[in-house]
């Protein structure tokens, strides 16, 4: 009896050492791919929990658990998606404000002041042929400035429609790798392949939630669920949307909707948030107005230049006629400018004189016509053409301003955040290290008992002879 | 805190660009010589810059008006006081040939003289000025302002142009205020010619009153262009005290502090190099600590 007893006893011991044996390989396989794992986006380190087994005194282990911190990285989102909403306007609105900036004595607004220098010279010698032919020159060369100032918007413009374009896209690639991660976590074992799929489902939810403002719902089969903060559903469960950007209005703006499966359209309510809700905000509050106050802008000062013009005389005393060729309407005239056939190449037909008696030398006419390049209204606001131009100018900057300003601001929650992640989840070599000699000396030790049961063994069967 | 690899890695680039960002933000200025060069830099600033441009713009206009108003009233002055000489001497050989004195010989001799001071002063009068204009004929400026019968062919039309900021000057003279309204002055002159032709003393005697009143007239137009060019010159002084506040004060808004940037340059890229030292050695340690 008591050598059945004995022998139980030394089975005992060596299960007990080989349990010892297979979690401190388990563990010193973790902290390999821990290691290993240490500079990978959206891992997180993991833990090997190990317990007292019941009944035979050894030791065991459950899955490895990955220590993902869900609020930092809900957090983390979010401030991503601040932060790219601010960004991605950088762009677009530096575009933007090339075309408004007058400091370096450029621009439109070096156009307009050239053209009323001209008008102004006129004035003082209205019958000068030279003067005359300045006045043509210089309302040419404004022509260009406009065309060149609603080209830069224009090109700001689609540049940022083509951006949203590429980040609905990139949306739609991840909604739908995500959505596909989400049907293999579900039916994923515990362990290493589910928290493999978790971080690389944390690393795609990171990046999406810089092109799209995310809130992230937990589900409790391991699923997520991604809603925009205006409530439309990007993915849920194995089901992904689809995003599309096209152009709509009046007036012009970028319309994202959800496409559903049947072809129908939800249209996005409320801001997007991130990259794409920053690129469709800034076209639609920033660079598109200004376009179409540049056409504005244009339109009505062709118009209202026409008909003071044609109240005047020409150097002959013959009524002015059109002095721009108008468009039919506002829409594109900033890009389309021009003298009309009546007076391109004839300076003697610019309608300087208020009073036909007085030709040559009146300059009534004209003293009207610099009004209408200065500070005269001459939109249908009100507004002068300066102070017209000025508003835009201000728009811009104001809103490039606010958007480096929101960068700064989230750049140091988004570090902060990052920082804290990475502290959570992330690798700690020393830790690693000290986790690596724990399981060596647990296997030396483990090895060692194996060794001092195998000589009592021996002992035992030299004993019984 | 747990200083994972990832947190080293993070600390490494933010710190890297922030310095970078502190370099580029002081090099920025220093190259380009302007506190503000796009107006997201400081759009209080750059709206005011924006407004002193213009109105630095607005006074070269107006500078450049000033100076063909000018040239026009210069002109015209020297005339004028050319026309006053000929009417003086006029008005000087109508007294001495008016006497009882002067014989029948010597008064077609006068004649002859007032006769030619009579074309030198139409003349003078209808001499195309620079860029074709012409003097005395209100805006009609493109015609001389008296016919080959020496009626006034002008208008009584004026032209005022702004000279500066508000400010009008008037760049015209109309006949009626250099030859008088019924353009008395040659219609005097011709008077004298006819009485000193046919001996005359009587009637040379009665010209004097017109050519008095003539003189009167260009002294009174005389005066009238000396005061446009005075304001001219009032405008012109004006114009310069404020366009060198104005350029004081741009270059107050965009001008660089140097002592303020160069330091702060400096600093950055000091702060630059020892980020970059910095991060080597933590690099070096949490790459290879383990492994040693």
């Amino acid at each position: 009896m008591g050598r059945v007893t004995a022998m139980a006893t030394i089975t005992q011991i060596l299960s007990i050492a080989h349990s010892g044996m297979t979690v401190s390989q388990a563990q010193a396989a973790l902290v390999a791919r821990n290691l290993a794992n240490a500079s990978t986006p959206g891992y997180a380190h993991e833990v090997l929990p190990v317990y007292p087994q019941l009944g035979t005194n050894g030791v065991g282990s459950g899955d490895p658990v990955a220590m993902r911190s869900f609020v930092v990285e809900r957090s983390l989102a979010a401030a991503t998606g601040r932060s790219n909403y601010y960004q991605s306007q950088l762009g677009h609105l530096s575009a933007a404000e090339a075309a408004t900036n007058e400091l370096d004595g450029t621009g439109l607004g070096k156009s307009f002041a050239d053209f009323q220098e001209a008008l102004s010279l006129a004035s003082a010698n209205p019958g000068g042929s030279v003067e005359r032919q300045q006045v043509l020159a210089a309302a040419a060369a404004l022509g260009d400035g406009f065309s060149v100032a609603r080209a830069q918007l224009d090109q700001a413009a689609s540049g940022a429609k083509e951006q949203a374009e590429v980040a609905a896209t990139h949306v739609n690639q991840l909604s739908s790798q995500i959505a596909g991660l989400n049907a293999r976590i579900r039916a994923a074992r515990p362990g290493d392949e589910l928290n493999g799929l978790m971080s690389m489902r944390s690393d795609l939810v990171q990046q999406l939630s810089g092109l799209v403002g995310l809130n992230v719902l937990q589900r409790p089969d391991g699923t997520i669920q991604l809603s925009t903060s205006g409530g439309r559903t990007i993915v849920e469960d194995a089901q992904a949307a689809t995003l599309a950007v096209m152009a709509g209005g009046p007036p012009p703006r970028l319309i994202v909707s959800f496409v559903k499966e049947d072809g129908s359209r939800l249209p996005a309510t409320g801001s997007l948030g991130g990259q794409l809700g920053g690129i469709v905000d800034s076209y639609d509050s920033v660079l598109s107005p200004a376009k179409t106050r540049l056409d504005e802008m244009a339109f009505s000062f062709m118009s209202t230049f026409n008909d003071t013009h044609k109240a005047g005389f020409d150097l002959d005393g013959t009524a002015g006629g059109d002095f721009f060729e108008l468009p039919a309407d506002a829409e594109g005239a900033a890009g389309a400018v021009k003298l009309s056939a009546n007076i391109a190449g004839h300076p003697e037909r610019v309608a300087a004189a208020a009073d036909a008696a007085l030709v040559p030398g009146d300059n009534q006419n004209l003293t009207t016509l610099i009004g209408l390049v200065g500070d005269a209204p001459v939109l249908a606001d009100g507004s002068s053409l300066r102070a017209a131009w000025s508003a835009v100018g201000d728009s811009v900057s104001n809103s490039l301003v606010q958007a480096e300003a929101g960068v700064d601001l989230e750049q140091g929650s988004l570090d902060q955040l990052t920082n804290l992640l990475a502290s959570e989840e992330g690798v700690n070599p020393d830790e690693e290290f000290a986790r690596m000699s724990q399981a060596t000396t647990a296997l030396e030790a483990a090895t060692r008992i194996i060794q001092v049961v195998q000589t009592m063994n021996d002992t035992v069967i030299a004993m019984m002879g | 805190m747990r200083i994972t690899q990832q947190l080293v890695a993070n600390y490494v680039r933010q710190g890297l660009d922030r310095a970078n960002r502190s370099v580029m933000d002081a090099a920025k200025q220093l190259q380009s010589g302007t506190s503000v060069e796009t107006p997201s830099d400081d759009p209080v600033k750059a709206s005011r810059i924006r407004r002193l441009q213009e109105a630095e713009r607005d006074f070269v206009r107006f500078e450049q008006n000033r100076n063909t108003v000018k040239s026009d009233l210069d002109a015209a002055d020297s005339v004028l006081g050319d026309i006053h000489s000929i009417v003086q001497e006029a008005h000087d050989i109508a007294l001495s040939m008016g006497s009882d004195t002067p014989g029948p010989g010597i008064r077609a001799n006068a004649a002859i003289t007032v006769g030619a001071l009579v074309d030198q002063l139409t003349d003078l009068i209808n001499r195309e000025q620079i860029a074709g204009k012409h003097l005395f004929t209100g805006t009609a400026d493109g015609t001389p302002a008296l016919d080959a019968a020496g009626a006034y062919q002008g208008n009584e039309g004026s032209r005022s142009v702004e000279v500066g900021p508000g400010a009008h000057v008037e760049g015209t003279l109309r006949g009626s205020e250099v030859l008088g309204p019924n353009n008395e002055l040659l219609t005097a002159m011709r008077s004298l010619v006819t009485a000193l032709s046919n001996d005359d003393g009587v009637a040379t005697r009665a010209t004097l009153d017109g050519l008095e009143a003539s003189r009167q007239t260009l002294s009174a137009a005389r005066t009238t262009v000396g005061a446009r060019l005075s304001r001219l010159s009032d405008v012109a002084e004006t114009s310069l005290s404020l366009q060198t506040q104005l350029g004081i004060e741009q270059s107050e808004l965009t001008a660089v502090d140097v002592a303020k940037v160069a330091p702060a340059l400096s600093g950055a890229q000091t702060m630059l190099q020892a980020v970059i030292a910095t991060s080597r050695q933590i690099l070096d340690q949490v790459g290879t600590g383990w492994l040693k």
